[in-house]
């Protein structure tokens, strides 16, 4: 990519980051609540990911070529949705029903209802096993296809990540690339104090991974590591550990680790807003 | 394992007679290049190995983690092939609980959990390995479809029945190699069989218990009691028709199950015969509300009358015991 193209090409994220940070605001309010500091980190790992990285063809969702996402933190909805409506997977005016009774939205996502999906998630520690069998299925049809697993930096806490660690590095998949929103904080306050999960790098490397670590609010990080995918010799999954910050781009949700759930009055609502139309990235 | 002879774990897969089961699958597999195994650490004892030796390619051993085993089963299922995937009772059906309901159940993914070592089948394993209380956690799944077939023949025709299906299947496989005599050209899932009627009482069975009822039913006519046999292979989708009509009939049930009495087969009667109001003479054989002793296989079967004598005694009971309401 020419130096121009890809000032472009970042250009063009950062503002759909900014987008889809108002987009999320938007779509917790009509939720009365949401996970708003889990959601508004992974947005430019989300946006990078769908508006460059990823070969599919929203016309075609179950097109058998496409690359896979699994969104194991499923409880980033609020901007995962968004994201996948803006990429053209559906209408945007179809989440207006969200968490209301048979509506295909609510806090978790649904592979039957929403059109992009490609696995129901919600219950944590499950996404990565998924992403392995998908990998697994490529190599059986001989497929070039990727598949990209987001987890959540407190999900780590479950056992079941690791199983799947374990059997992905076994079975060779360099097709495979998991990405971890570290934004610090699970539910109850600091990873580091709940369960504490560092050196995040070393273990993975440890299951057999090659691992990075990178500013995962910038874009331009984002396309660099993406744009070494799938790894030369495919022999090793690869982690991308994305340091983040819960709530990323609202100041007071920014702050302290209490804005894992929650809900904002209107006026916060609106001030949230205002602040992600001003700021940059 | 035969008394006297040297064995080890190489020589385990000869020991087993699963071979039916396996044979079965590796059929299908020729046909359907959907089907792939899994296993967790666990294919030589499980006859798993004649499928890896035929299909390698499609097989996984992925060690013993049951939670990414049913996890990566999802995502292969998800992709288009069709997993089936073979533990022992317990942990299939506990360890991995969460995978099979969350990310099998939920989506409505076909899949299919083949297990060994159900019950007290297991024998001097012990209560961490008896699978007591599978029947009942499958059932409480939506699109699940449970199987408990009496013997290897209708093993083999769950697995093909199996392979058809639009949603996960969990399957108890059975090493009885008696026949039932049946008529029924291929067991049929969510169709009970009358393996005989009576006037008296019923038995409804599942598993290999179907083969010790219908010899209870001898010893129980030697006391001229009269009594049908209802062998239902398919504890969900539930043949409640089949229930209500010998319910009907006879005015008495006794239900037989290698399983905690609590929510399995028993169970599953229980609730069809009180929403049809039927307030039968009724009774669940199987094992009570209590962890397993250590013993043999026919030990604790006779211990806790799961064997003919054991049923024929149960129904016995059953008949000379006060009526209850409604009847």
């Amino acid at each position: 990519m020419s130096a121009e193209k890809r000032s472009e090409v970042v250009a063009a994220l950062r503002d759909r980051a900014r987008t889809i940070r108002q987009k999320t605001i938007q779509l917790a309010s009509q939720a009365k609540s949401s996970h708003y500091g889990g959601s508004l980190s992974c947005v430019e790992i989300l946006v990078t990911l769908y508006f460059h990285v990823l070969k599919i063809d929203p016309r075609r969702p179950d097109w058998p070529e496409r690359d896979r996402f699994i969104l194991s933190k499923g409880h980033a909805a609020a901007s995962y949705c968004p994201v996948l409506a803006l990429r053209g997977f559906f209408p945007e005016e179809s989440m207006l029903s969200i968490n209301h009774l048979n509506s295909p939205f609510g806090m978790h996502i649904d592979m039957r209802k929403i059109p992009g999906v490609e696995m129901s998630t919600g219950s944590l520690g499950h996404g990565l096993s998924v992403a392995v069998g998908m990998a697994l299925a490529d190599r059986l049809a001989a497929k070039s296809r990727r598949v990209f697993c987001l987890l959540g930096d407190a999900e780590l806490n479950e056992g079941s990540v690791w199983e799947a660690a374990m059997s992905a590095s076994h079975y060779k998949l360099g097709r495979l690339c998991a990405i971890v929103d570290r934004n610090g904080c699970g539910s109850d306050g600091y990873t580091e104090e709940v369960m504490a999960i560092e050196p995040l790098e070393d273990k993975w490397r440890a299951f057999g991974w090659k691992a990075h670590r990178i500013d995962g609010h910038s874009v331009e990080a984002l396309l660099d590591v993406f744009s070494q995918l799938p790894d030369r010799d495919g022999t090793a999954p690869t982690v991308i550990i994305a340091d983040t910050v819960k709530g990323k781009g609202v100041s007071f949700l920014e702050k302290g680790a209490s804005w894992h759930y929650g809900g904002l009055a209107e006026e916060d609502e609106q001030r949230a807003l205002e602040e992600i139309r001003r700021g940059g990235n | 394992m035969p008394a006297g002879m040297t064995f080890n774990v190489d020589t385990l897969e000869m020991l087993t007679s699963f071979e039916t089961y396996g044979r079965a699958l590796v059929e299908l597999a020729e046909r359907d290049p959907r089907i792939v195994l899994l296993t967790a650490d666990l294919s030589r004892s499980t006859r798993a190995i004649d499928f890896f030796k035929a299909f390698p390619e499609r097989s996984f051993n992925l060690g013993i983690a049951e939670q990414n085993m049913l996890g990566v089963a999802a995502g292969l299922s998800a992709s288009g092939y069709l997993p089936f995937a073979i533990n022992i009772a317990t942990f299939q059906s506990m360890r991995s609980y969460e995978q099979i309901r969350t990310d099998f159940g939920y989506p409505c993914l076909p899949g299919v959990f083949l297990t060994v070592w159900w019950g007290l089948s297991g024998g001097y394993v012990g209560a961490t390995h008896h699978g007591m209380e599978d029947l009942a956690l499958m059932r409480l799944i939506p699109n699940m479809t449970v199987l408990a077939p009496a013997n290897t023949e209708d093993t083999s025709a769950a697995v093909r029945a199996a392979a058809k299906a639009k949603g996960p299947v969990y399957i108890r496989l059975s090493q009885a190699m008696d026949l039932l005599g049946t008529e029924e050209p291929e067991l049929a899932v969510g169709k009970g069989i009358a393996l005989a009627q009576g006037r008296d009482l019923t038995i409804v069975a599942c598993g290999p218990q179907v083969i010790e009822a219908k010899k209870a039913l001898g010893l129980l006519e030697e006391k001229k009691i009269s009594a049908g046999l209802l062998y239902l292979h398919t504890i969900k989708p539930l043949d409640a028709a089949s229930i209500e009509s010998a319910a009907r009939a006879t005015g008495a049930m006794l239900t037989v199950e290698d399983h905690t009495v609590n929510g399995g087969l028993g169970g599953a009667v229980a609730e069809t015969l009180a929403e049809a109001g039927l307030g039968i003479k009724f009774r669940r054989l199987g094992i009570p509300d209590t962890f397993s002793p250590i013993g043999y296989a026919d030990e604790l079967y006779r211990h806790f009358g799961l064997d003919a004598e054991g049923i024929a005694k149960a129904a016995e009971a059953l008949l000379r015991g006060p009526s209850t309401g409604g009847g």
